[in-house]
Formats: structure tokens, sequence, C-alpha cells
């Protein structure tokens, strides 16, 4: 038993490193459960919505993964869908909008990048879902899908 | 410095050599100027941009990183630094957005605790076994 014991220990620890090798990585948490930080960011489309809950959506016009979730944006129900477009200039924002469509109730812009890191982002694009407190509900990375669309209208009715 | 132009035996065949103190002054005004106007961090900031990561490559720090996210982290520690907070505060910020990897030096705690007694444990475990089977 003793001459097994260096065995059975190497096969444990590897038991337990391939658990957590090929287990999926736990979603970001970040900012989820705290307060949205200040929008005071330059406005480039102004946000005349009644308050209530939004989606943050952080995006750039030379981002390319973003033109795949336009069509998904356009077609969220129940908020106010806020772009942040980062690290952009206002006359390729128009331009880009105006070739691949248009979801964005508001535009801020964060020139220098800075909002998007203390919404604690690595890339673009992403998500947060912000209900009418400016609670950070869920952060999203990367490219939404319809089934993530789904995801976040069911988030939207639980909230309270 | 006109000596060079009326009295060197040289001045007459080598009208450049009269340059030569106006050429060494302008090339040590623009050192100057160039190393002022660098602005190398000072040793603070810097110790801090060693220690945090950047989040889009993972084995780098601030420091090491040229990646456009690690930069404007970079400018956020030093604006942070500029309007008075503390060492702490600043890595406290980077952990609320980032979780503890942002920090290249993990730390102790329940969840990284194995992660820093397994090493002792395993020596352990290979001594006893050493002592017991021999």
């Amino acid at each position: 038993m003793l001459r097994a014991a260096p065995l059975l220990v190497f096969l444990a620890l590897t038991a337990l490193l391939a658990y957590a090798l090929l287990s999926p990585p736990p979603p970001p948490q970040g900012l989820t459960g705290s307060a949205l930080p200040a929008l005071t960011l330059p406005v480039h489309r102004a946000d005349n919505a009644e308050p209530g809950p939004m989606l943050i959506n952080l995006f750039a016009s030379w981002c390319a993964p973003c033109i795949a979730e336009l069509p998904v944006l356009q077609t969220i129900e129940g908020l106010r869908v806020v772009g942040i477009a980062w690290k952009d200039k206002p006359q390729a924002l128009d331009a880009w909008l105006a070739k691949y469509g248009d979801p964005y109730d508001a535009i801020y812009l964060d020139t220098n990048g800075h909002y998007g890191v203390a919404l604690g982002m690595r890339g673009v694009p992403e998500s947060f879902l912000v209900d009418a407190q400016g609670m950070i509900r869920y952060h999203h990375v990367g490219v939404l899908t319809e089934a993530d669309k789904t995801k976040i209208e069911g988030l939207l009715e639980s909230l309270p | 410095m006109t000596h060079y132009l009326v009295c060197h035996p040289g001045a007459g065949r080598d009208p450049f050599r009269a340059w030569i103190p106006a050429f060494a002054g302008m090339t040590l005004f623009f050192c100057l100027l160039t190393s002022a106007m660098a602005q190398e961090p000072d040793a603070r900031t810097q110790a801090l941009y060693r220690e945090l990561r950047c989040v889009v490559c993972e084995g780098q720090s601030l420091a090491d990183s040229q990646a456009e996210l690690a930069i404007e982290m970079r400018r956020i520690v030093a604006e942070k630094i500029a309007a008075g907070e503390s060492d702490d505060a600043i890595r406290a910020y980077f952990v609320a957005r980032y979780g503890d990897a942002v920090l290249m030096r993990p730390p102790v705690n329940a969840s990284t605790l194995p992660l820093w007694l397994a090493p002792l444990g395993l020596v352990a475990m290979g001594l006893f076994l050493y002592w017991r089977l021999r």
C-alpha cells in the first residue's frame, strides 16, 4: 500500500488538474453587482430615452467581429442599447454605422479607452446589462449571438 | 571661440573646425532637452507597472507590454498616482475589475492556498516515503 502511494497521489493530482483544465473558465465577475461608473464621456448621440434598463455595448468601427452582433442588437427588446465607441473616430463611426446598420439609442465616445478599463473590459465587443437603478447585472465578453440575446432578455424579466 | 577662425594654423584649410563648438553645444542642448522630455516614470510607478498584469497578454506585466490596453492601464496608474491615490487603492481598483489574476503575484487566500502549500506537501510526502521504504 505504501509503495503504491506515490502513484495514487500522482493519479489524484492528474485527475484534479485535468478536471480544472477541461471545465470551462468561470464567467468574468468584475463589476457585476456594482454600480455602472458614471457616464461622463463625450456624447456622440444624445440619450433622450426615459431612464430604465439598458445594454451598454462596447464596440469600435475597426472591430470586424462587432459587425456580426449588430443585427442581434437591432432586434433586442425591452431595453435601450447604449453604444460606447472604444478608441474610435466619430467620422469612421458614422460611416461604419451607415454601412452595416445602426442599433444604438445613444452613443458615447471613449476616445482614450479609460472608461472601458473602468468597466473591466479586455477587448471589443463586450456588453453589460444595467438595470433601472444603474447596477451592472451581467457582463458578456465577445460577440452577442441570438442565444445570448435570449439569455439577456430572460435576465431582464427576472430583474425587480 | 573665434580663436579657431583667425589664429589656428588649420583654419584656412578646414573651415568646418570653426563649427565644432557650435555642433557640440547643439548636441548637448538636444541631449538635455530629450532627456527632460522623456519623463521616465519614477520608481514607485514602475514598481506598480511590474506588479500588474497586462490582461490581454497574460504572461507580461504592464511594464513589459506594448498592447494598447496595457498602455492605457499604465496611463491610468500614472494618473491615479498623480491624483494622490495609494498603491493599495490602485491595486484594488484593478482587482475589482479584473480579479486577482491582474496581480503578477497571486495573493494567498482560500482558493490559492493549495497552490502555495502543495509543493511543500509533496516534498514532505517524498521525504516520508524515502524514510519508510529505504
